[in-house]
């Protein structure tokens, strides 16, 4: 692709302009102006640098929210006429936080560095980078796109150490291994269920299955201190507020931050999403679950208008008894909530529900403004938590002034 | 940064270099003060004795900013052009403006001994040859050549000539010449020599002036008069040996049923009012005539084409645009409320009172109206309880505060 600046428009305007004016007036000045401004135009055309050979340098490749990182571009070119310039794309998710990811540099040998920061989880592109090769005088360019794309994983930022510190006060009166009358992946036989597709094949009953007809597998009592499912709320509703700070990220933040606590003291943690569809992560512990439940949870986007009903019927057989269910939601545009927490609680499932104040977040869009529409949905949620209360739950009002941490000391303090 | 500081430097040289040409073509132009010859100089070097001496059937004016205003004469072939010593040469538009002219019918008697005309009357295969004329027969001076008994149809008697040029021509016709002991200084050293080169000094007869042959396959075509020397018709001159009838009897055989002449003063600079005029207003006439308009507006066209594609798809800046600042709202996309939230806060009154009594949805839903009453305790928020609407007077601002502000008693 090529393309001219206002410059050469500059330019070209004037040499037409002049020669114009000497063909009217019959002066030769004139002419001579004109066609010196167009000679020197076309020679300037003539000197473009040679494509570049471009590498960048990021010393890492995955880091956690709100740390930065140094970025490097080497350019190399041979010609030693003209200009370059050089924009290294980076995704809008991220802000250059020093120097620039655009530089123009004479040709040759050079290199350009600049920091970016990552507000927002997520995988964000680095590059491509674009390539403008313009003439000595800047009035026109080729560009080009040169593909070395990169992908920089932002993990959401977890607040581990102050997790793990309440989450191993709390456990201190059981210490250790022990078994739990509660379905786990222990040895010991607890009961039988209908089969889902995500169950091994080596825990089908197949003399059950054979006697009812239908696939059944065994299901054994857990030997961990504790399984937790974390349900979570990723619908498009989620999305109010800015883009770093919304009911969505925040809901993120806690359970990466729980999450690491929770494994770090032996604890499984399984993982439900729904928005669009939902996703069924099953209770998972060791070395690589911290890794899968981060990249899960950095791949969360927020769309969809899935209910919670839904998602609860759909995920009750993938639940095991009596595991304790945290859910994320700002409890907004779904009718179906009350049920979906009556159906959880009656299964046996402790249920505490972490919301996330939507309408706060979205009354700070408007600047704190109390408006007649803020009031009536303040009013219908705070209705909704009093109901889901009574009902047995554990209810937070997580407004938006009340950081992680202090979340956290209301939920395990 | 280097680079845009000597790109601002090399932008700012070349803007200077362009104002100052544009400004040295603009001030020679503004200051030149070449009265010789104008009709509007009444000293010897004038022409306001010729300009005077014309009446009768003839309208006399004259031209300060263009001859190409030419253009717009109705009648061309009643209208005789005369430029007589001009101070610069015809640029290009004004010869093609006056070739147009000429061949709509119109007469033109030129005048010079400089070569300065021959843009124009090259154009009628005449061209003065510059260089004095030198004759055996002058008058006290060898400076004032003399033509002697001159015969033609139009003019008879005899010239005194002031330093004159001789011309040639390729079509057309002598109509006067000098004595073939005539010769021409073409190197300007006032001596006879160079005798033997083709453009040399030999002496013979030399032509003062040619006519056009009339084109017999048009009608309309025109007549041009070329003189090699146009200071017989300054004042000084004029009125000495038969030159005044000379002038006049030209006029005559162009226009000889009267009409209009226009003497060409855009060629000579005029002082005062109308020398302001002419500056002020010869460029930009010269831009808008004839074919320069089509030029002016066709690289107008041209230079703003490439502006819009320019502004279409300018280059884009590249800069970094952070989506991290963007909002999004979903329940509280519009903050008032209208007849449409009604229903919901009909809704969320209710729950309200259920929730404040620690009731439940069913034991709620079985209270009678009465029974609400008292527990509402307030008429407005228990009338739109039970209505479901807005009486006259209240609006849904008023109910939400009421219904915010409501406490079980």
């Amino acid at each position: 692709m090529s393309g001219f600046s206002s410059r050469a428009i500059g330019y070209s305007s004037a040499s037409i302009v002049l020669i114009v004016l000497s063909v009217v007036m019959s002066s030769r000045l004139f002419l001579i102006g004109g066609l010196l401004c167009l000679a020197v135009m076309l020679l300037s055309f003539s000197f473009i640098p040679a494509r570049p050979r471009i590498e960048r340098d990021v010393e890492r490749n995955q880091i956690f929210e709100s740390e930065t990182l140094d970025v490097g571009v080497r350019v190399d070119t041979r010609q030693s006429m003209g200009n370059l310039e050089i924009y290294d794309r980076i995704s809008p998710g991220l802000e250059v936080r020093d120097s620039s990811n655009c530089a123009m540099l004479p040709p040759g040998k050079r290199f350009f560095r600049y920091e970016i920061e990552a507000p927002l989880r997520g995988y964000h592109p680095l590059g491509p980078t674009s390539v403008r090769r313009w003439d000595p005088m800047w009035l026109w360019f080729l560009e080009e796109e040169i593909d070395n794309t990169e992908q920089l994983t932002v993990f959401p930022s977890m607040e581990a150490r102050r997790a793990k510190e309440m989450l191993v006060l709390r456990a201190k009166q059981r210490p250790g291994e022990m078994r739990l009358r509660r379905v786990g992946m222990g040895k010991e036989f607890h009961s039988i269920r209908d089969y889902t597709p995500s169950d091994p094949f080596n825990t089908i009953n197949w003399k059950a299955t054979a006697r009812t007809g239908k696939l059944l597998v065994n299901q054994f009592e857990a030997e961990s201190v504790t399984d937790i499912m974390f349900l979570l709320d990723a619908r498009m509703v989620t999305r109010v507020g800015t883009m770093v700070d919304n009911p969505l990220e925040r809901s993120i933040r806690f359970i990466a931050s729980v999450t690491a606590g929770l494994l770090q003291t032996s604890n499984r943690v399984g993982l439900i999403i729904y928005g669009s569809t939902v996703s069924v992560f099953k209770p998972m512990g060791g070395p690589s679950a911290l890794p899968t439940i981060l990249h899960t949870l950095t791949n969360v986007t927020p769309s969809g208008y899935n209910t919670l009903g839904a998602t609860v019927s759909y995920s009750l057989s993938y639940l095991d008894p009596n595991v304790p269910v945290i859910m994320f939601s700002p409890l907004s545009e779904d009718p179906t909530i009350k049920e979906a927490v009556k159906n959880l609680i009656g299964r046996g499932h402790p249920l505490t529900i972490i919301s996330p104040s939507g309408v706060e977040f979205e009354r700070g869009v408007y600047l704190g403004k109390l408006t007649p529409k803020y009031l009536l949905k303040r009013l219908s949620r705070e209705n909704l938590l009093t109901d889901l209360h009574s009902m047995g739950a554990r209810v937070l009002d997580w407004t938006p002034d009340m950081d992680l941490t202090r979340a956290l000391e209301e939920v395990w303090g | 940064m280097n680079i845009d500081r000597s790109r601002r430097i090399w932008m700012l040289i070349f803007i200077c270099l362009l104002c100052l040409l544009v400004a040295s073509e603009v001030i020679s132009l503004m200051m030149r003060d070449d009265t010789d010859l104008s009709v509007e100089e009444e000293g010897r070097t004038g022409l306001s004795k010729a300009f005077t001496s014309l009446g009768g059937d003839h309208t006399v004016s004259k031209v300060l900013t263009s001859p190409a205003l030419l253009l717009e004469e109705e009648d061309p072939s009643r209208t005789l052009f005369i430029s007589i010593g001009p101070q610069r040469e015809y640029t290009a538009t004004e010869v093609h403006t006056l070739d147009k002219f000429y061949r709509r019918g119109g007469k033109l008697l030129l005048a010079d001994d400089t070569g300065r005309i021959n843009s124009l009357s090259g154009r009628f295969d005449i061209t003065i040859i510059p260089g004095q004329l030198y004759d055996e027969t002058f008058e006290g001076h060898p400076d004032l050549v003399k033509i002697d008994d001159i015969d033609l149809d139009l003019f008879t008697g005899f010239l005194l000539l002031n330093r004159p040029s001789s011309l040639i021509f390729s079509s057309g016709q002598g109509i006067i010449r000098s004595s073939p002991a005539s010769w021409v200084d073409r190197n300007g050293n006032g001596v006879m020599d160079n005798l033997t080169s083709a453009q040399g000094e030999a002496p013979g007869p030399r032509y003062i002036a040619a006519i056009t042959d009339p084109d017999p396959s048009s009608t309309e075509q025109g007549n041009v008069v070329v003189l090699s020397d146009p200071s017989i018709f300054m004042n000084d001159m004029i009125d000495r040996a038969d030159n005044m009838d000379l002038f006049l009897s030209l006029v005559r055989f162009l226009l000889p049923d009267g009409g209009k002449v226009v003497f060409d003063e855009s060629v000579h600079s005029t002082t005062g009012i109308p020398g302001l005029v002419q500056r002020g207003s010869s460029i930009p006439l010269l831009l808008i005539t004839d074919v320069n308009l089509k030029i002016v507006v066709g690289t107008f066209i041209t230079i703003t084409l490439f502006a819009f594609a320019y502004l279409q798809e300018p280059p884009a800046v590249h800069r970094h645009v952070s989506v991290l600042d963007r909002t999004g709202v979903a329940e509280i996309v519009d903050p008032g409320l209208y007849d449409g939230d009604i229903t919901e806060m009909r809704k969320v009154f209710l729950d309200r009172v259920r929730v404040a009594y620690g009731m439940s949805s069913e034991a709620f839903s079985g209270l009678t109206w009465d029974e609400l009453g008292s527990m509402i305790d307030n008429d407005t928020l228990y009338d739109f309880a039970r209505s479901g609407s807005l009486k006259k007077g209240i609006d849904l601002n008023n109910i939400i505060v009421g219904v915010s502000t409501w406490a079980r008693a």
